[in-house]
């Protein structure tokens, strides 16, 4: 934006040199047009973060565009939803629980769509109120817009911690353009009265839920959303375009008590060993045997809300972030006693052929991975130097009009 | 010098300069162009890599694998290949091309081809590797698969833009964060396929190994040796997807 808007001053420049003995007034308009928009661009900071009205999709636990694919119990406590692709497998031995319904290509699943498509282009829309650590783990966030570097993936592997500092409304948004990957050892904490109902996660690609993991918040992704294993959601799947694979997991209606509540969520998978260790592990070098879990999964503490989302008038102030700590090395995040669960590991051990140990069935392959990023040629147009160029050969244009009408000019200038 | 003359002056600058842009709008498309097209030379030099690599031995002979450590598995087992990429604590290293990238696990697709996620122009995921999850962890006494892109959506060059140049005998290493183990590999060919020769299943078996392709994990290998396959995207954009693909073979040596 910066460079077009340099660009666009030049153009400017090159029509006030054209033209500034004549049109003095147009040349003021001329600039100062253009330099509103810049400014008027660069000062969009927000300190009030309103809820993002999820419309008839607040209706669902999971709703998808392309397919549903269950594999196991999963349990829902709200309506399953897709469109406009018509498969859903898995349901039964998936339950929907009632009230809510299996909206497979009727015209309530089309509207929850569009109401996401709305809810999705308002989260994403949003100004960011602080760039995070693209690992959010370790960190500690009051209501406002986040989004790591650049927009890029985000990840979570280890505990996040959501302050609403007693503000019920309070509103936490985070924005990324790639993926929400986020890991087995991952706990996120809603503390101060923060509510699981305004937690948006706005995915511009795919979301990917972290075996046994217990995660919080609403998922508004572009594309797909993978809940692995075990996986408890105190929230709601909405994937614009893409699938939503189950296995195994749980959805939780998200809270909104008016109370203020303290609501930890735990990530413990069935099949493994809760150990703490050391700072900054990476994630995945447990050494503790495998099948002795003590703690089952789905621990969190709020009871499912109405599954309703309220209307848009949260005015929460601006988010900062609270004495947020960098994530350690690795990502691991343990050893932290925010929540006093200590850290999942996973019990991996040795083995020789790597992914021979996987008992699910594997799909024979077809064929190759398609790693091209895109057509060769016709992209990339430079289209700021083509509105340079145009704006440019639009003022020389008038230029040679004024040249010509110069003389006329001139003799009335002389008469007078 | 009258007050017409200046206006014309100026815009015969204006016009000047408008032409300049337009030719370098011109030029850069042109350039952009060129860059892009590069996957068909490099075909074409993977091919004569291949050719060179069939009459050529290895530099450096591969050691036995059950002689060497082996990195610990690097996913949850209980993880589906169906699920989308996790972060894996590896990197692949390679020197003679300054490769040094991390890498992700993924899975496979929808239409049982391994994933290689794609995402907005500058997404890390275009500077990134992947290695096929239902693959062997590198190192292991089977096939380990890793890809990379050839280039992003704006045909910038991707993480593996420049693998048709590697040579046999060319180092790889794959790095273990955890424990700082280095798996080195040595490359022993590089074969550029058309799409209908990729979807072979003996050529399949040969970049997968036979496990994947079978609908197994992965198996031993024949030789007792641990391989690695390279791959990416080559050739001409056509029906949106690259029509050739590039495989560079490697072997372990330490």
């Amino acid at each position: 934006m910066l460079i077009i808007g340099v660009l666009i001053a030049l153009s400017v420049l090159v029509g006030l040199l054209t033209i500034r003995r004549y049109r003095a007034g147009t040349v003021v308009g001329f600039l100062l047009a253009p330099t509103i928009l810049l400014l008027a661009g660069t000062s969009a900071s927000a300190a009030i973060v309103p809820t993002v009205p999820l419309g008839t999709s607040a209706n669902y636990s999971v709703l998808a565009g392309s397919t549903v694919t269950n594999t196991g119990n999963s349990t829902l406590a709200q309506s399953l939803g897709l469109w406009p692709g018509t498969s859903i497998t898995g349901f039964p031995p998936g339950v929907v629980t009632p009230p809510g319904t299996t909206d497979n290509n009727n015209a309530a699943a089309q509207q929850a769509q569009s109401d996401l498509t709305a809810a999705y282009t308002n989260a994403a829309g949003r100004p960011i109120d602080a760039t995070t650590t693209a690992d959010l783990a370790n960190l500690h966030l009051g209501a406002g817009v986040y989004a790591g570097p650049s927009h890029g993936a985000l990840s979570l592997n280890g505990p996040l911690t959501l302050d609403g500092a007693g503000d019920a409304s309070s509103v936490f948004i985070f924005q990324t353009n790639s993926t929400l990957i986020t890991g087995s050892g991952s706990t996120v904490s809603l503390i101060n009265g923060a509510q699981e109902c305004n937690v948006f996660w706005q995915v511009g690609s795919s979301a990917t839920l972290g075996t046994g993991s217990v995660f919080v918040g609403n998922i508004l992704a572009l594309t797909s959303i993978t809940v692995n294993t075990g996986v408890t959601v105190h929230g709601r799947a909405l994937a614009q375009n893409g699938a939503v694979t189950l296995d195994d997991d749980t959805f939780v209606a998200p809270s909104c008590a008016t109370t203020t509540t303290t609501t930890t969520t735990t990530t413990v998978p069935p099949t493994t060993t809760t150990t703490t260790t050391a700072p900054g592990t990476p994630p995945g070098t447990g050494t503790t045997p495998p099948g002795t879990g003590t703690t089952p999964p789905g621990t969190g503490t709020t009871p499912p809300g109405t599954g309703t989302t309220p209307p848009g008038t949260g005015t929460t102030p601006g988010g900062t972030p609270i004495g947020g700590t960098p994530p350690g090395g690795g990502g691991g995040g343990g050893g932290s006693t925010i929540l006093g669960t200590g850290t999942t590991s996973t019990t991996l051990g040795i083995t020789t052929l790597g992914a021979s140990t996987i008992t699910s069935t594997i799909p024979s392959v077809v064929g190759t991975p398609f790693t091209g990023g895109g057509p060769p040629a016709g992209r990339g147009i430079p289209w700021p130097a083509m509105v340079l160029a145009a704006l440019s050969a639009a003022a020389g244009v008038l230029g040679l009009v004024l040249r010509r009408r110069g003389p006329n000019r001139q003799s009335v200038q002389e008469r007078s | 010098m009258t007050q017409h003359d200046s206006i014309g002056r100026y815009a015969t600058v204006a016009l000047a300069l408008a032409a300049v842009l337009l030719a370098g709008t011109a030029i850069t498309l042109t350039v952009t162009s060129s860059d892009a097209t590069a996957p068909t030379a490099t075909a074409g030099r993977g091919t004569a890599a291949a050719a060179s690599a069939a009459a050529a031995a290895p530099v450096v002979g591969p050691k036995p694998t059950a002689a060497l450590p082996v990195p610990a598995a690097l996913v949850d087992s209980t993880l589906s290949l169906r699920a989308g990429p996790v972060p894996v604590p590896l990197k692949l290293q390679i020197p003679s091309i300054s490769v040094d990238i991390p890498v992700l696990g993924v899975g496979i697709t929808a239409r049982n081809v391994m994933d290689a996620p794609e995402g907005p122009e500058n997404d890390p995921v275009w500077q990134q590797a992947f290695w096929y999850r239902g693959s062997a962890v590198p190192g292991a006494a089977s096939t380990a698969l890793i890809a990379g892109h050839v280039d992003d959506p704006l045909g910038r060059p991707g993480a593996f833009a420049h693998i048709d140049l590697l040579r046999v005998g060319d180092l790889i290493v794959v790095h273990d964060a955890r424990t700082g183990l280095d798996v080195r590999f040595s490359v022993t060919a590089a074969q550029t396929y058309s799409l209908a020769q990729a979807a072979d299943p003996a050529v399949l078996t040969q970049i997968y190994g036979a496990g994947p392709v079978d609908g197994n994990g992965p198996t031993p290998s024949a030789d007792g040796l641990a391989h690695l396959t390279l791959i990416t995207c080559a050739g001409t954009f056509v029906n949106g997807t690259h029509d050739h693909r590039i495989v560079v073979y490697a072997t372990r040596i330490a």
